[in-house]
């Protein structure tokens, strides 16, 4: 528990996104981090695998993964640009992640897009280009086909995922206060082990944060 | 399932109640006269509501609404749902939308399209019949030179179902109104597998209201004639009414929906249904037992032997349970009743709905989603699966009356004492019996008016007997005035509950003076909008009884409301005023706090 060691586990950019040192980031030159979003150890984010016209056309600018504010990435998130062939050859196609979005340990993400105020469980797959709109929960292990679309306000689960529930109309809200919490508590207890730990104290102590969902 | 994580908040909603008085109140009261008096009746009695205990009638903060004209909490049972927008699922389309302003006005809802097709969306978007995945749509390119012509075919990406390998190979001609397609090719299916007893939406639907209809002038005849005979079996006729009511509903439900006439089932007629009726009912009438005998036996000659057979052959060759359709696959294909896996076909996708909600009492609504809004999806231009949609949905609400932004919200803090069995967090570790437990319990106020609140809870919990005492039942809280409320808050009581941790409540207690004595006795602590107040609790020795605190919050508070203009020259006295005036008002709820366990 030496404090240099830790201090140094997390860089922290100018608009407050926490990265992990141990996480595998690739072709950061394409990846668009919106502020405030933590990245935990061991998640790997693929902004190499890029469309191959974008970067000697206008170079860095086209981001093959942008991923907005408030999201939080639990360990071993899988976060990789959809392709397909397209005209005889492989093509990568931008991604996009919203704000407040929160992913659990182990999913792998290939979405084309993902909405705002999305919590996304541990051990998800969500295949290439699907869809999830916004205020969307899936369920810890659920197995989301290639290019489903998830409309807003729906609770999906299983393998391959149906919708299973409706979210009640406060869930922006919610979703949003949870993401802005966890942020200013994970950056007071930055430490190296139990992000588990901190997670569970945004939700111990608050009577009123009880949001069931299954 | 998972297990209960304490503490735990679950507000009560006296809609499951049975109506008294108390239920009228709040729905004659939105003038607000009424409800202080209700509200300080319950505090001077404190009789528990019947249903505390149901966990129907408890629920989450966050799927209450609040009306704020009853000014009452609202939960999912008591408002009335309209629909305000259908949309596609998988394509997102917005099939109908409301087109009436923000008014108070019952939502009118352009539909397109009668019967299936105002439940289905009518593109291109079907379901895989194995594992309900969206199918994907495949173009083969014509080759040039070949006579094949250019085709269009399905495949699931999820469990690489493919509509060419299906016992009819699947194969469509063109890439558009591929629902259209696949219904024609239903129909036609039904008609070839059972040519007499094809049991489409549409023809069963016709059979059914034109058989209720014969049966409603059948009976209509015979209860005249019954009038003048003697009157039959007092149980027959009880039946008979009974069911002539719900004849008299389907008729007027049937005549309204005016589905397509076609031909009944000769199996059944109203007079045979009448003839087991009166048999049932002991009345013996000859010529209906008669025409009973014939109905029977064009039952029994109405099983076609053959198909029977072949249907059973079918199924001898079959060499695994995967090839015939599972429940759920076949509760899907309701009206082809398919046999094998393979016969069935792509299924319908099913229209969801965005729907506004209403105050079941005062009809105000109390969420309202924004359908006029055209926003951007916020998938990019990569996501070629939903290209083409000119309006999508959006997840916008125009009114939106969520309960956390009207009533105080409340946060529970273990503090713990200087004995080391209560160091742990008991909500985790349970509670010893006849130990005092000190929490501290924190009311946040949303509202931008301060607000007096009062706590009452029964001194023994109705159920195990645990006793509770609150320190300060009564104390106001400061206004709301910014936004980012919650975050400062809850960062500054979070250092201090660590502080109080360490140091323990006793100590805390002693330093804090103000805090026995005089006006503030039991109140840890304020800031703006809110305030922690102490309470405590002495499990008794029930071995593994839940520790559930029943609580009544009622707060006032003085709001402003906009000035009545119509009513004469009221305005003009009170110009200095501006244009508001002050109201008392009064909102009470009870909640019921969970916070662990007993442990032996």
């Amino acid at each position: 528990m030496s404090r240099r060691q830790t201090r140094g586990e997390y860089i922290e950019t100018e608009s407050g996104n926490r990265i992990s040192r141990k996480a595998v980031i690739l072709g950061s030159q394409h990846i668009l981090l919106g502020g405030r979003s933590t990245i935990l150890p061991d998640c790997v984010v693929r902004g190499d695998l890029h469309r191959p016209s974008s970067a000697s056309a206008s170079g860095s600018a086209a981001a093959s993964v942008n991923i907005g504010r408030y999201n939080f990435l639990e360990k071993g998130v899988v976060i990789r640009p959809p392709f397909k062939i397209y005209k005889g050859s492989l093509v990568y196609y931008p991604q996009k992640i919203g704000n407040y979005v929160s992913i659990g340990a182990n999913s792998i993400i290939e979405a084309a897009a993902i909405g705002s105020y999305v919590c996304i469980g541990s051990n998800c797959v969500v295949g290439k280009f699907a869809i999830l709109k916004d205020c969307v929960v899936v369920l810890d292990g659920t197995v989301i086909p290639p290019t489903t679309c998830i409309p807003p306000f729906s609770v999906v689960a299983g393998n391959p995922a149906s919708v299973v529930d409706e979210l009640p109309e406060s869930s922006a809200e919610v979703f949003e206060r949870r993401a802005r919490q966890i942020h200013t508590l994970h950056g007071g207890a930055l430490t190296s082990t139990s992000i588990e730990e901190v997670k569970q104290s945004v939700f111990d102590d608050d009577v009123d944060e009880e949001f069931d969902v299954a | 399932m998972m297990a209960t994580r304490y503490p735990l908040l679950r507000i009560h909603c006296p809609c499951a109640e049975p109506i008294t008085d108390g239920q009228d109140n709040e729905v004659e009261a939105p003038t607000t006269s009424g409800s202080p008096d209700t509200g300080l009746d319950k505090t001077a009695n404190l009789e528990l509501p019947p249903t505390i205990d149901n966990p129907f009638a408890l629920h989450a903060l966050n799927s209450l609404y609040f009306c704020d004209v009853c000014l009452v909490l609202r939960c999912e049972r008591c408002v009335v749902e309209e629909v305000v927008q259908t949309y596609c699922p998988a394509c997102l389309h917005v099939y109908s939308a409301d087109t009436t302003a923000a008014g108070n006005e019952p939502s009118r809802v352009t539909r397109k399209g009668r019967g299936d097709d105002a439940t289905f969306c009518t593109r291109n978007c079907l379901q895989c019949p194995l594992c309900f995945t969206s199918l994907t749509m495949f173009a083969t390119t014509a080759s040039e030179g070949s006579e094949v012509p250019a085709t269009v075919y399905l495949q699931c990406s999820h469990c690489s179902w493919d509509s060419r390998h299906t016992d009819r190979s699947l194969i469509f001609s063109k890439h558009s109104s591929l629902y259209q397609q696949v219904r024609k090719l239903s129909a036609q299916r039904a008609i070839d597998d059972e040519s007499e007893t094809h049991d489409t939406p549409a023809t069963s639907f016709g059979a059914l209201s034109q058989f209720y209809q014969r049966l409603y002038e059948s009976v209509e005849t015979e209860e005249a004639e019954s009038d003048t005979s003697a009157p039959p079996s007092p149980m027959f006729s009880k039946r008979v009414s009974r069911s002539l009511e719900t004849i008299r509903f389907l008729k007027s439900h049937y005549s309204k929906q005016g589905g397509p006439l076609s031909t009944p089932s000769p199996a059944i007629t109203p007079s045979s249904v009448l003839g087991v009726l009166g048999r049932a009912g002991g009345v013996s009438n000859q010529k209906t037992r008669e025409h009973a005998e014939k109905e029977k036996e064009r039952c029994v000659s109405y099983i076609d032997e053959e198909a029977e057979i072949e249907k059973v052959s079918r199924m001898g060759g079959m060499t695994s349970l995967d090839e015939t359709p599972t429940l759920s696959q076949q509760r899907a294909n309701p009206f082809v009743r398919p046999t094998r896996s393979s016969d069935m076909l792509p299924l319908p996708t099913r229209l969801r709905t965005r729907r506004a909600k209403r105050c079941r009492a005062c009809r105000h609504i109390l969420v309202r989603p924004d359908v006029s809004s055209r926003k951007v999806s916020t998938s990019s231009s990569a996501s070629a699966s939903v290209a083409g949609s000119t309006s999508t949905v959006a997840t916008a609400f125009r009114i939106n009356l969520l309960s956390k932004n009207y009533i105080p919200t409340l946060r529970l803090t273990y503090l713990p004492a200087t004995s080391p069995a209560q160091s742990s967090s008991p909500y985790q570790a349970g509670f010893i019996p006849h130990i005092t437990y000190s929490f501290a319990l924190t009311l946040f106020n949303p509202l931008y008016e301060p607000i007096k609140v009062t706590l009452a809870s029964p001194p023994r919990t109705p159920k195990h007997g645990h006793s509770i005492t609150f320190l300060t039942p009564s104390f106001d809280i400061g206004a709301n005035i910014e936004d980012d409320w919650d975050l400062q808050a809850v960062t500054s009581l979070r250092r201090k509950f660590a502080d109080l941790k360490m140091s323990g409540i006793a100590n805390i207690s002693a330093s804090s003076e103000s805090a026995r004595t005089g006006p503030n006795l039991g109140i840890l602590d304020r800031g703006r909008n809110w305030t922690s107040v102490i309470f405590e609790i002495v499990p008794a020795n029930e071995r593994s009884s839940e520790v559930e605190v029943p609580l009544f919050v009622s707060f006032a508070y003085e709001a402003e409301v906009e000035k009545d203009f119509g009513s004469g020259g009221r305005s003009g006295e009170s110009a200095d005023d501006g244009l508001f005036d002050k109201e008392q008002r009064e909102v009470a709820f009870w909640s019921v706090l969970k916070i662990g366990r007993v442990i032996a």
